[in-house]
Parts: structure tokens; sequence; C-alpha cells
């Protein structure tokens, strides 16, 4: 026999789940990650009389979680993109606007340089002049170590950023691992029921996790696996994998980001980290910064080994042949810190209009030297005699010297510019050691100063195609253009995600307009649900006072 | 379509924060006069600039080389010129001297006038730029190119001490200007190239001696005086020489003043083409999205003050 008590308490509960629901809704329409939640209602099993069915009330079957998985995955693709093209821009636009202030780069103060040149090719002996130009030489060396320094700077801050990026992509891994574990257990407790606000929660920790680097996720029985570069798992099921961040073994001030696979580190190159701002970091450093510490390297070089060579053509005051005018530090090589050879390799300038802005590696693999070019990865010569190894290092401006045995897998990295800016000094002690005479006695002689002159504007760089000055503007114009680019892009991929993120928020997020109508509908449901209960009072009443 | 509340409410305050940048961006440009900013805004301006800043302080460097080089030419110059005056003055007493009516004792008068010349003639050789250079003594700059030596017999003879070398200064893009001479090309010998060549110094040195001597035969006198002559006429031409030279140059130089300060008035139209702000276009700009940013805060007020819980009681 339905009862009429039974279908206005199915109804009550069911209004106040519906309250219940809307109340939490409109409590979380600021929770960020959280989805709106809809109560499923069905009504009851009917029960059969002779004259057919009567209802027996309503049941609330599910409180549904609004969410699209398909948009959701578009999030994380779009949130990985955008915040790497986000870094790139933020960490281009420091070098961009280092160069903004026309007065302030190295431009004036190489003009200033060549002006005190000037002055001195009009009374060479003069004391007064030969300090100045000394005094101008100390001055774009600080210029030179000022925009080294600057960029060393924002060096060392990626690798502080590489650190914590890592973690907080191992903290995620964590969070990632353990929500799998308690949304398991909850939806064992719950008899298959998805616990709602734990898995916007897994979400959130999956888009915090893709806003660092980029992920590919795949479900299994509500597990998420999560993995990052070639399919390295980050996460599977309960268990979270951590990264490590390392030196690298050429560049102990270069922090790398390696996977760790049973004790075996793997360092992971920034193609194989693409996406978030890990990946932007790494990207950015190789792609932009450190060919820029060697683009100014290689202008520091240059100028200073054109300047030394000439000194050298000519006699001083005193008659003697003219020493260093700028002390330039010796090309950086590093060895594998795994190399079990014996050898140890050093290099010097051969030719600065060879020179690249790249930097080179040489190894040793089956029983020959490869010598490779990082910039694009070419490999310039592969040998067994290490002759054709210099010879090939000579076409690229520097030569090669070797002591010891390379063994199969040792290693070393060469940079003939990545120090110079930063490390360039005067040499010149006394103003008596600028070479302005082609021949000693003759004080009054200039024609070494005119060959220095002509350096302001020769083109020594890039096989003669480049001046010391045009090389340092394709540097400013290369930085604009990319950091340009980059604004333009990380634009459009902040108007990606924005879509992206307005897709999903069309579908999951809460309207409180629409919570507003449901609490109406619950409450007039509910104030119905109770009338209903009243009048079964009502009857219960007149049947009990019939007698 | 559903909307959620905090769609309305992020991009009501994302568009905002937008056109706040905007406007920012161009009040950033009004207050420092420049178009570009940051060398992203116009990569290929931000490089143009730079080389055409270059280009317009070589030129000003050439300016100033200018002024140095015209200074020294001038001192020259003028040094030249005197020494021509003296020169004719010291041919006018050798004329002078060849008079057959003079005494011995007239003739040791010329003869000392002619020292005084000489001495003048040395002194003028010797002549110093404004910074101390010697001017007339190639590289040798530091010392006077002009000494007298005596030997150990008592006799004194005057001899160059500077060398050939030339000094040039960049003048203009590839072209360059001597500011010294060489002393022996000057006051050359003759004969030329022969070791028993005499300049002008040595020959007026033997005319002194020849007209101090007295009881000279007049026909080793007049032998004298007319090789004394000639020599003289061939450095006069020779210092006159120089001395038009000098005043081409400094013709030179005034007109590459005016070539140099038309290219410096091109560079600072070019670099102000490259960096400088159109502050009507930049101003207007400014207004329009001040319009926009105030329509904006309008429709995000109106659009976010609709709830429904306004009807609620």
């Amino acid at each position: 026999m339905p009862n009429i008590f039974t279908i206005g308490q199915s109804a009550l509960s069911a209004a106040q789940a519906g309250i219940n629901t809307a109340g939490q809704n409109i409590a979380n329409a600021s929770t960020v990650g959280y989805s709106r939640q809809t109560v499923v209602q069905t009504a009851a099993t009917p029960q059969a009389l002779g004259y057919g069915f009567i209802g027996q009330g309503t049941q609330v079957v599910d409180v549904q979680r609004n969410y699209n998985d398909y948009l959701g995955t578009q999030v994380l693709a779009a949130n990985s993109a955008s915040s790497q093209l986000e870094t790139q821009h933020t960490q281009a636009s420091l070098i961009d606007n280092m160069l903004a202030d026309p007065s302030a780069g190295l431009s004036p103060a190489m003009q200033s340089l060549f002006g005190s040149l000037q002055e001195m090719s009009a009374s060479p002996s003069d004391v007064a002049t030969r300090q100045m130009f000394l005094s101008n030489a100390q001055s774009l060396v600080s210029r030179f170590h000022d925009v080294g320094e600057r960029l060393d700077n924002i060096r060392q801050g990626l690798n502080l950023q590489i650190t914590s990026g890592v973690q907080s992509i191992n903290a995620a891994s964590q969070q990632l691992a353990s929500l799998n574990l308690a949304i398991d257990s909850a939806q064992g407790v719950a008899g298959g029921k998805a616990s709602n606000d734990l898995l916007d929660q897994r979400n959130q920790v999956l888009l915090d996790l893709s806003k660092q680097v980029k992920v590919t996720v795949s479900e299994q029985n509500g597990q998420y696996s999560v993995f990052i570069g070639n399919g390295q798992p980050l996460v599977v099921g309960g268990q979270a994998h951590a990264l490590k961040v390392l030196p690298s073994p050429t560049d102990t001030t270069r922090l790398e980001v390696a996977y760790d696979t049973s004790g075996q580190k793997s360092i992971m190159s920034s193609n194989n980290l693409a996406g978030g701002i890990l990946g932007g970091l790494l990207e950015f450093r190789s792609q932009i910064l450190e060919p820029t510490q060697n683009e100014l390297g290689r202008i520091a070089l240059a100028l200073g080994s054109q300047f030394n060579s000439i000194n050298a053509q000519g006699a001083t005051p005193s008659g003697a042949t003219g020493g260093n005018i700028f002390s330039l530090p010796p090309m950086t090589v590093a060895p594998n810190s795994a190399n079990t050879g014996t050898a140890s390799l050093s290099a010097t300038l051969a030719n600065v209009s060879k020179l690249t802005t790249s930097d080179y590696r040489l190894q040793r693999v089956d029983s020959k030297f490869v010598l490779s070019r990082s910039s694009d990865n070419v490999i310039l010569k592969s040998s067994a005699d290490f002759t054709e190894i210099q010879a090939a290092a000579t076409e690229q401006g520097f030569a090669l010297a070797s002591t010891g045995l390379m063994k199969d897998g040792d290693e070393f990295k060469i940079s003939p510019t990545a120090q110079v800016a930063s490390r360039i000094e005067v040499a010149l002690s006394s103003v008596n050691g600028i070479a302005a005479a082609a021949t000693a006695q003759s004080p009054g002689d200039n024609s070494n100063i005119l060959k220095m002159l002509d350096l302001q504007t020769a083109k020594v760089l890039d096989g003669g195609n480049q001046s010391l000055q045009s090389a340092y503007a394709q540097t400013v114009s290369r930085i604009g253009s990319k950091t340009h680019e980059l604004d333009v892009t990380s634009t459009s991929a902040q108007q990606i995600l924005t879509q992206a993120q307005r897709a999903v928020q069309d579908v999951s997020g809460v309207n409180l307009d629409e919570e507003a109508a449901n609490l109406l509908r619950y409450q007039q449901a509910y104030q119905a649900a109770g009338k209903v209960m009243q009048i079964a009072k009502q009857m219960f009443d007149s049947l009990l006072q019939m007698n | 379509m559903r909307i959620s509340t905090n769609t309305i409410f992020d991009g009501g305050s994302a568009r905002l924060t937008n056109l706040q940048s905007k406007m920012d961006r161009i009040a950033q440009q009004v207050s420092t006069g420049r178009r570009i900013l940051n060398p992203s805004d116009d990569p290929v301006a931000a490089a143009r600039s730079l080389q055409t800043q270059q280009a317009a302080s070589i030129n000003d460097q050439f300016t100033k080389n200018r002024l140095g080089v015209k200074n020294t030419l001038s001192i020259a110059e003028g040094t030249m010129g005197s020494m021509v005056d003296t020169l004719q003055s010291v041919h006018e007493q050798i004329i002078n001297a060849g008079n057959g009516a003079l005494s011995d004792e007239d003739r040791s008068y010329i003869a000392n006038t002619l020292q005084g010349q000489l001495d003048q003639l040395v002194s003028l050789a010797n002549s110093t730029d404004g910074a101390g250079n010697y001017v007339f003594a190639g590289h040798q700059t530091d010392n006077p190119p002009y000494k007298t030596v005596v030997d150990t017999n008592g006799v004194s003879t005057i001899q160059y001490n500077g060398d050939a070398g030339q000094r040039l200064v960049q003048v203009d893009t590839g072209r360059k200007m001597p500011v010294n001479f060489a002393g022996d090309q000057l006051f050359p010998k003759y004969p030329q190239g022969q070791a028993d060549g005499k300049d002008v110094f040595k020959v007026l040195q033997e005319t002194i001696k020849v007209l101090q001597t007295p009881g000279l035969s007049s026909a080793v006198r007049q032998a004298q005086l007319t090789s004394a002559g000639s020599s003289f006429d061939r450095t006069l031409q020779a210092v006159s020489d120089q001395r038009s030279m000098v005043g081409v140059q400094l013709q030179q130089l005034d007109s590459l003043d005016s070539v140099g300060s038309d290219r410096a008035n091109n560079y600072a139209q070019t670099l102000s083409a490259l960096q400088d702000l159109d502050y009507n276009q930049a101003l207007s700009d400014l207004s329009r999205q001040q319009l926009a940013l105030q329509a904006a805060q309008k429709s995000f007020q109106q659009t976010s003050s609709l709830s429904l819980f306004n009807y609620i009681n």
C-alpha cells in the first residue's frame, strides 16, 4: 500500500538535496577548478495495484559533476603552450629592456673609444689624449662586464627557476598519486559513485602541473597516468616518479633536468621537455640567452684581438713593440665530468672572421673523434685523425690542441665566445703602452692609430660581412624581433587558453542566477512536499475523529 | 548558451586590464617622446637607429677632427707666409750685397742682417702647433727639427733632425689630411739627391761667411751670391707651393664642413623619423583608449550588477 507520508518524505529529502547542491554550487562559485554539480532525480519504482501503478515518490540517484573531459584536455594543452611562450616572453623581455636604452648600451662606449682614437691621431704623443683613450677603453670594458653580468644574472635566475619548477612538478606528481589513491578508496566507500570534489581537485593539480611542463594523461579505471617528454611516466596510479636537477656534466653553472630510471640519471634535453614554464626556461636558455652571450662575447673577442694585433704592429713612445691593449680570457673548454681518458683539450683564437657564435662538442665515438656544432647540431668532422679535426676547428675560427688520450664516450664542450664579454679586461697599465707609431722613435707618427681607427667600420666578422657595430645592431634587432614574436605568439596562446577555459567554464562554471532559480525551485518543491505531509496528516486526523 | 558568473567577472577584468596596459604604453611613449620603447617595438628601426647613431657620431668626430686640422694648418700657413716674407727679404739683401760700390764694412752689416734673418728662418722652421708639437719635423714632433751644431773646429752647421714622416688625420670618410710637414721637403737640398747638396740654411751660412770675409775677390763673392740667389728662388718656390697647397686644403676643409653639417642634419632627421613619437597621433590614440576604457568600465559595472538575488527577499 503506497504511503502518502513516504511519498511526501521522499519529496522533502529530494528538495533538500537540491537545496544543498545549489548551496554547494553557490559556496564554490569562485573556487578554482570547481565543477558545478546537479542532482539527478528519478521517480521511485511504482507499486502495481489492481487498477494500475501507483508511484512511490521520488529518489535522488546521483549528484552529477558537470565536466567535459575533451574540453579539459584542451585546456591542459593550451595551458602548457601558453605558459611556455609567456615564460620565454618574460625572460626575453629582460634582455629586450636591457638593450632598450640607446644611451646605456655598448654602442656609445664603442663610439667614445674610437672618438678618443681620432683625437689621438691628431696628436699621438699627447699624454692627455692617450689617457682619454685608456679611460674610454676601461669604460667600454665596464659596459661589456655590465651587459655580461646582467646576462649571467639572468642565467643564474634560470637555475633557480628550473630548480623550483622541478620542485613544483615533483610536488604535483606526489599530489596526483595521492589523489589517485584517495579517489579510488572514496569510490569504494560510495559504492562506485565518484567523489566529485576529489575529481575537481585532481584536475586542478593536473592543470597546475601542465603549467609547469607539457604532460600527456591517460585514464585507466578512474586512475590518471601522467607522462612527460618522450613518454617518461611521472605518475602511474599511486606511484609518483621524481625528476632531478643536476649540473650539466660539461658546465657546472648550467642546471639540467634529469629523469631518474632506477638510479640511472639521464638528462632531458630542451626538445624533450617542451611546453610549460620549464620548457620555456630551457628553450629560452638555449635559443635566446646563450646565443646572446656568445654574440656579445664574439664582439668583445673581435674588438680585443684586433686591437691587440694592430698594437703589436707598431711601436710605443719608448720604441718597444706594442703589447696587448685588452686581455682576453682563454677560450672555455670543459671536459665532461664522466670522462675516463687522460685527454686535456685547449682552444685558442685562430681567425676572428670565421668565428661563429655557437658552442662546439668534441666526442670520441667508436675510436673516432667527432666535432659537432651545437647551434645546428651539424657534425663538422668525424675522423680517427685528430689533425683533420684540428683543420675542421680552424675553419670555425679556433685552433684545438690536445694532450693525453681520449677514450670512447669522452666528451669536451668548447665555448669560444661564451665568457669573453664578462671577462675581457684592459691590459694596458700605462698610456705609454699604446703603439701609435709604425716605427720606433717617431713621436709624431700616428699611422698605427689610423689602422686602429679602421676597425670602427671594418667588416671583421662573419667572413667579412659584419663590422663590430653591425654585429651589435644585429644582436639588438634579433632580440627585438624574437621578443616581439614571443609577445605576439604568447598573446595568441593566451587567447586560445582563455577560449578553452571559457568553454570549460560554460559547462562546469557556476552561474549564480541559475543557482538562485534552483534555490527557488527546490524551495517551492520543499513547500509543496510539506503541504503533502500536512494534507496526509489532516486525512489521518479526520479518520481518527470519526468515532 | 549558459555562461558562468566567473566568466563574466574574469572576462570583464581581463578586458579592463588589457585596455589599461595599452593606455599605459601610450602614456610612456608620450612621457619619453620615444616611439620605440624597447627594441621589440620595432626591431628593424632599433637596429637602423644604432647604425645611424654610429654614423652620426663618426660624422661629429670628423667635424671635431677638421677643427683641429684647420687650426694646425692655419698655423702652418701663417708660418709659411712669414717664411716667404723672410726669404724674399733675404733675397733682396743678397741682390743688394752684389752692388760693387759696397765696402767690406757695408757687406759685414748686410751679413749681420742676414744672420738675423737666418735665425728667424730657423725659428720659423721650429714652429709648434697649439699642442706643442713641431710642425716641420716629420714624425719627430718632440724636438726642434733644426739645430745648430758646432763641430770641433768651431764650424757651426744647421742640421735637420726631423724625418720625412707625414701624420694624417681623418677629416671625412675616406679622406685624410696631413697635419705636419717635413722640413727637408720645405727646404730641399740642391742639387737634389746628391751628397754635396745644400739647403737654404747652409747656403745662407756660407753667404754670410763670404760677406764677412774682407778682401775677397769680387768674382769669388759674385759666384757665391749668384748660386745663393738661385737657391733662394727654388726654396721660395718650394715654400710657396707648400703654402698654396695648404691653402687649398683649408678650402677643402670648409667645403667638407658644409657637407658634414648637411649630413649631420640628415642623420638627425633619420633618427627622429626612426625613434621619435608622433605626438598628435599618440594623443589622439590616448583619448580613444580612454573612451574605450570608460565604456568598458560602464558596461562591466552594468552587467555585473545584474543578479536574480537582488529580487529574492
